[in-house]
């Protein structure tokens, strides 16, 4: 009599891992398929070492960027405005100032961009 | 022993004069670099296969890899820029590594190339912006948050933030590649010249140097190309969904 | 402004790669020239080949390489979402027919122990008929062996009491020489049996 009870149920063990299986295998296709954005926040922070060296690589050009195009501006309208050589010094400033806000906001993980406010304030 | 710089300079293939057309040593690897990315992804895709092979691997995984990147960075609106960041980033990315080939020639490692590119990016990112918000587009310059009385000097340094995109993206690729290329140089004449002074036996440090210098560089070709992308994926999202 | 330029670039790269810039810096200097990077006579020729190299590429990637990839990986999702699809068809069907067999089995299993119960009460009642058989059996020799040992001891005792009576008699007739009368031989042969049992 006990082995009628086993018959066709008798691999129970089995077949729930094979559901088990079959339902991580369908999850996975529709996170493939579905894909999406996983929202407006800043970039995660930084995970792997590459991505990691690629943070400390972007820092120093930010600043040296923001500082050279500060410059440039007020050299501009220095040029424009014949107010030689004060407005280049008082943008010098500005480019040091928005150097240090974009490193403030690379390592705060808002990125460099423009506007940038903290991720929990963005959805307003 | 050509100097370390030399190896940048820029001369027409096979003589003649330089003009604004000139075929050129840079040009000649730009033309490569296309040839050599199209093969990759043509070749690779070549028989289609549902179980890829190794090369239908990697072609699928690049294109899966800036695929997921405008998808985390941008979202769906990010789709119609995705052959254009491909694009992006495969020239780049082949340029760098083609151009740690011994006697090939970087393109990257010169600041109106990079600068282009970025100025392109830019632009482009500028005009997206405009275009999807008009100009409500201006209201990015705005710090939020801030008190009126600091609009002033605020406003100023948002705009050179703003516009120290294209000069950081440039910089950071061509300081980059020429940095690297020219300690590689560096490091190949301390070779002979040290080599030369004690009976070969030290210029054995040297080109140790040079073997581990050439290891950081692949990583800095793939990094270098990644960054240029991700940044220019996190404009295109600052321009699509103004914060 | 040129040289102005000039400096700020190799600052840049002594800023970016640690150590390493300096050396170019230096190198730079040494070499006197100033960075072919800062050549404009080729800039021309540079900004149009790469306008026309990345538009080639560009175009090559949109319209011919990366529709490929795409129509690759789309094939794959299908196959991959169909025969996710056919497997849980498949699954379903082997649940339906599971529990078919499982139901046939339950009503296979409750006919055979009817079969069962019905036989092993058959055979109850089967014993139990043999056993009363044979209990009557036995019953009618044990009485037919009780008559047989009654008569047999009727028999007995008889031949006994004549016995007995002969050699009464005789003991008497030894004892007193003349025979004995028949009738007391036999009250007294009484009175013993009686006494002695």
């Amino acid at each position: 009599m006990t082995d009628g009870s086993k018959g066709p149920n008798a691999d129970n063990g089995a077949g729930e891992d094979f559901a088990e299986r079959l339902d991580a295998l369908k999850r996975d296709q529709a996170s493939r398929l579905g894909g999406g954005k996983a929202g407006n926040a800043a970039p995660e922070a930084p995970e792997s070492s590459a991505q990691g060296i690629g943070y400390a690589l972007r820092m120093g050009t930010e600043m040296v960027a923001s500082l050279l195009v500060g410059l440039a501006i007020g050299y501009g309208l220095d040029q424009w405005l014949g107010t030689k050589p004060w407005l280049m010094i008082l943008f010098l400033f500005f480019g040091m100032a928005a150097g240090v806000s974009n490193v403030y906001r690379l390592a705060n993980g808002m990125d460099m961009g423009v506007g940038w406010r903290r991720p929990d304030k963005q959805d307003e | 022993m050509a100097g370390p710089l030399e190896q940048f300079v820029i001369k027409p293939v096979g003589g003649g004069e330089m003009s604004s057309v000139a075929f050129t040593n840079s040009s000649m690897w730009m033309v490569l670099t296309i040839i050599a990315v199209t093969a990759f992804m043509v070749g690779g895709m070549r028989k289609r296969a549902l179980v890829p092979g190794p090369w239908q691997s990697m072609a699928e995984a690049t294109y899966e890899f800036i695929g997921s990147m405008i998808r985390d960075n941008v979202g769906d609106e990010g789709r119609k820029f995705f052959p254009f960041v491909f694009t992006l980033f495969m020239f780049i990315l082949f340029g760098n590594l083609l151009g740690l080939i011994p006697y090939s020639f970087t393109f990257t490692s010169h600041i109106i190339v990079t600068m282009a590119m970025a100025l392109f990016v830019f632009v482009l990112v500028t005009l997206v912006g405009l275009f999807k918000h008009g100009l409500h587009f201006f209201s990015f310059f705005v710090p939020s948050g801030a008190p009126v009385l600091m609009y002033p000097l605020m406003i100023p340094i948002e705009i050179i933030s703003y516009l120290s995109r294209p000069v950081s993206l440039s910089v950071r690729l061509f300081a980059n590649m020429m940095a690297g290329h020219t300690m590689m140089k560096v490091f190949a004449g301390f070779v002979f010249g040290l080599g030369a002074a004690t009976f070969g036996l030290g210029g054995i440090a040297p080109i140790v140097m040079n073997v581990l210098l050439t290891g950081f560089e692949i990583l800095v070709a793939f990094l270098q190309a990644y960054v240029f992308c991700v940044l220019t994926c996190l404009y295109l999202n600052d321009s699509l969904h103004l914060h | 402004m040129k040289r102005a330029i000039s400096y700020a670039l190799n600052a840049v790269a002594t800023g970016v790669v640690l150590g390493g810039g300096s050396v170019a810096a230096q190198a730079a200097e040494e070499g006197g020239a100033a960075m072919p990077q800062l050549d404009f006579s080729t800039y021309p020729s540079q900004l149009f080949w790469l306008a026309v190299t990345f538009a080639v590429l560009f175009v090559l990637m949109w319209k011919v390489a990366l529709p490929r990839v795409g129509d690759v990986i789309d094939m794959r999702a299908k196959k991959i979402t169909d025969d996710l699809a056919a497997i849980e068809a498949a699954t379903q069907e082997i649940e339906k027919i599971s529990t078919e067999i499982d139901k046939v089995m339950a009503s296979a299993r409750s006919d055979a122990q009817d079969v069962l119960r019905k036989a092993s009460e058959k055979v109850a009642a089967d014993h139990v008929k043999k056993q009363d058989k044979i209990d009557a059996e036995l019953a009618a020799k044990a009485a037919e062996a009780e008559a047989n040992i009654a008569a047999a001891t009727e028999t007995a005792i008889e031949g006994l009491r004549q016995v007995a009576e002969e050699v009464a008699a005789s003991s008497v007739e030894k004892l007193t020489g003349r025979p004995a009368a028949k009738d007391e031989l036999a009250s007294a042969l009484d009175a013993a049996a009686g006494k002695g049992g």
